[in-house]
């Protein structure tokens, strides 16, 4: 057994980078994140049964195994052509709530927190969450943990593990709540509307009465104007588990609203020769390349697209949050990156009312909620909003239930081409002429770092680097520069 | 003394499920010992420092990729041998060494006393299969061998 130091890298540094190229100016002319490909997955789910796509798929990635496996459930209501009772869609979606929950509690205090909070100009050392809680208190750091870990309870009691839940069955759950698990989850959904309200007011109080984060946010090179994608319910208010997608242009009128299983009428992939990413796009605007506008069919699916292209949210709490967010910010849409992360905590509140509410809705006590499907198997789509974006699972299986195909649209692919795009306008901002400024780096993966991106990478780590590395071209395709944490 | 073994991966992802596999053979035998429990996760970070949470001692075993390691090598660190980094080293999540300095400044008296990881250099896992190269199958179970001697 060797016992030296290591020098660990991640998964990112050997396939995953951000190729920056200059013009003969020296100037960006093009800038692509590149991330790494995760092959054979088609491949790997052929010949199983399709009852076990929500336990495989929930196993694609450590971040959000609970988005996959919601969204192959639903796959599967539509495989086997059953439509869940109203109390168990319930069930689910008081999971999926409470799941949201602590991921946007996770990634607003222990990531975003170190970009806003923190400031983009700290020592690294201090960009995280003991940095935000320094400044906070201690007190709060003890509540973040805690109301986190209720977030993960409550998919533990409904779901029977707390990772890698398996309560999902086409048209059911896998077991009924008792009226104990009710009333403790209803004792900490109460807590965690509580935390929601804690944490607006945390950043109202740290980041938007500070002039220096506003501008920040509302800075040129933070800005992109695209199309905006989210689910919406028959009221055209953001729902994570269930609805329409709605798309709206960057002018904030509705594009387009269609059912998740007509997705392919309404995007297509972009194959570029430079890289194995593809880029979904909106077919019926078309691809223009990795531009945004009213002409180019780039869109985002993030926070922010979601309450871009909702008419507002379906509880108290985070419907008034979203109005302060749209007048502080000057109306809808939204075109400023980081105000995803604000975007982020308001879904934040939306998901602890949502949590409170379903478990106070009588109906989640149907211990009837196993129905066994009738119709053979074929083939389905099922869709959700994974923290990341829209999250698509489309299968096809013989009449067995054997899985002859898979297609998955994860949350970020959603987001690849305005990715590329905010990489590159943070990049113009930082190099000129050849010469690339202190903070490339940090202004680098702020751009990128709002979208929430699951780049494969993060399932596990030992202290690495953070994962990126930026590789500078000259007009002649030249590497000039290699930079990396 | 109250013990946790953790195995970390992904167990669809070839070699990156080695911890897994190491943590189901340790598991098969841990009836044997008084107070062990055996975990299986794939989250690291905060999720990983919660579970530890409660325990005098905590083994840990996992995959890794260095600059100059070779498929099957094995090392054994503590936390305070680890590359202390100032960055985040996910998207995610914060990486395992100021995961563990929040758990000690937030909850210090639950923290365990002794951590110890297995880390087994596996090649780049890029593709699903359930399947473990030989090499780092072979040197999983000596991880296990190891780790249940030390049990005992």
């Amino acid at each position: 057994m060797k016992k030296i130091t290591i020098d660990p890298i991640t998964r990112l540094e050997g396939h995953g980078k951000i190729a920056i190229f200059l013009n003969d100016e020296g100037d960006v002319a093009n800038a692509y994140l590149q991330i790494p490909e995760l092959r054979g997955f088609e491949k790997f789910c052929e010949g199983r049964r399709v009852e076990e796509m929500p336990n495989l798929t929930s196993r694609i990635c450590g971040v959000c195994p609970e988005a996959h496996s919601m969204s192959s459930t639903k796959a599967l209501d539509a495989v086997f052509h059953i439509e869940p009772s109203s109390a168990v869609k319930k069930i689910r979606e008081l999971l999926y709530s409470a799941f949201h929950f602590a991921d946007k509690t996770t990634h607003f205090y222990i990531l975003a927190g170190a970009d806003f909070v923190v400031g983009p100009e700290a020592p690294p050392a201090e960009r995280n969450i003991l940095g935000l809680i320094a400044k906070v208190g201690k007190e709060a750091g003890l509540s973040v943990i805690r109301h986190r870990l209720m977030g993960h309870k409550i998919i533990q009691i409904i779901g029977g593990r707390q990772v890698h839940a398996t309560y999902g069955l086409p048209g059911g759950v896998s077991k009924p709540l008792t009226k104990e698990e009710i009333a403790e989850i209803q004792k900490m959904a109460k807590e965690m509307v509580k935390f929601g309200e804690f944490t607006l007011k945390l950043f109202n109080d740290i980041v938007l009465k500070n002039k220096a984060y506003v501008d920040l946010i509302l800075s040129d090179t933070y800005t992109s104007e695209t199309y905006y994608m989210g689910t919406v319910d028959k009221n055209n208010h953001v729902n994570f588990y269930d609805g329409k997608i709605r798309v709206v242009g960057p002018d904030g009128k509705e594009f387009v609203k269609y059912d998740p299983k007509d997705y392919q009428k309404h995007l297509a992939e972009r194959v570029e020769p430079w890289t194995y990413l593809k880029f979904p796009y909106l077919k019926n605007v078309g691809w223009k390349g990795l531009v945004g506008g009213k002409n180019s069919g780039v869109y985002q699916a993030t926070p922010l697209s979601r309450l871009n292209a909702a008419d507002g949210m379906a509880t108290l709490l985070a419907q008034e949050a979203y109005k302060t967010m749209y007048e502080t910010l000057g109306g809808k849409p939204v075109h400023k990156t980081l105000a995803t992360h604000w975007a982020r905590i308001i879904e934040l509140m939306y998901a602890a009312e949502r949590t409170l509410e379903l478990s106070e809705d009588p109906e989640i006590a149907e211990t009837d909620v196993r129905p066994v499907p009738k119709e053979k198997p074929t083939k389905g789509v099922g869709e959700v909003e994974a923290p990341r974006g829209t999250l698509t699972h489309d299968y096809e299986t013989d009449e067995r239930g054997v899985v002859k195909k898979v297609n998955l649209i994860v949350g970020t692919t959603n987001n690849n081409a305005a990715i590329s795009i905010s990489v590159k306008k943070a990049a113009q901002g930082v190099i000129k002429k050849g010469k690339v400024s202190e903070g490339l780096l940090n202004k680098v993966e702020m751009a990128f770092r709002s979208y929430d991106p699951c780049m494969a990478c993060a399932t596990h780590t030992l202290p690495g680097q953070m994962p990126l590395e930026v590789k500078i071209y000259d007009s002649q395709m030249n590497p000039i520069k290699t930079l990396r944490r | 003394m109250h013990t946790l073994v953790i195995g970390i991966g992904n167990p669809i992802l070839g070699d990156d499920g080695i911890g897994i596999q190491v943590a189901r053979l340790i598991k098969g035998q841990s009836a044997k010992f008084k107070d062990v429990e055996v975990k299986e996760l794939c989250r690291g970070g905060v999720s990983l420092m919660e579970e530890m949470l409660g325990y005098e001692r905590v083994l840990i075993i996992d995959a890794i990729n260095t600059k100059r390691g070779k498929p099957g090598d094995i090392y054994k660190v503590t936390p305070e041998e680890l590359k202390e980094t100032e960055h985040i080293s996910s998207p995610h999540d914060l990486n395992f060494a100021a995961a563990l300095k929040l758990g000690e400044k937030y909850a210090p008296e639950q923290m365990p006393k002794e951590i110890t990881i297995y880390a087994i250099e596996i090649g780049t896992a890029l593709t699903f299969t359930e399947q473990l190269t030989p090499a780092v199958e072979a040197t999983g179970r000596k991880v296990t061998e190891t780790i249940l001697k030390s049990l005992r």
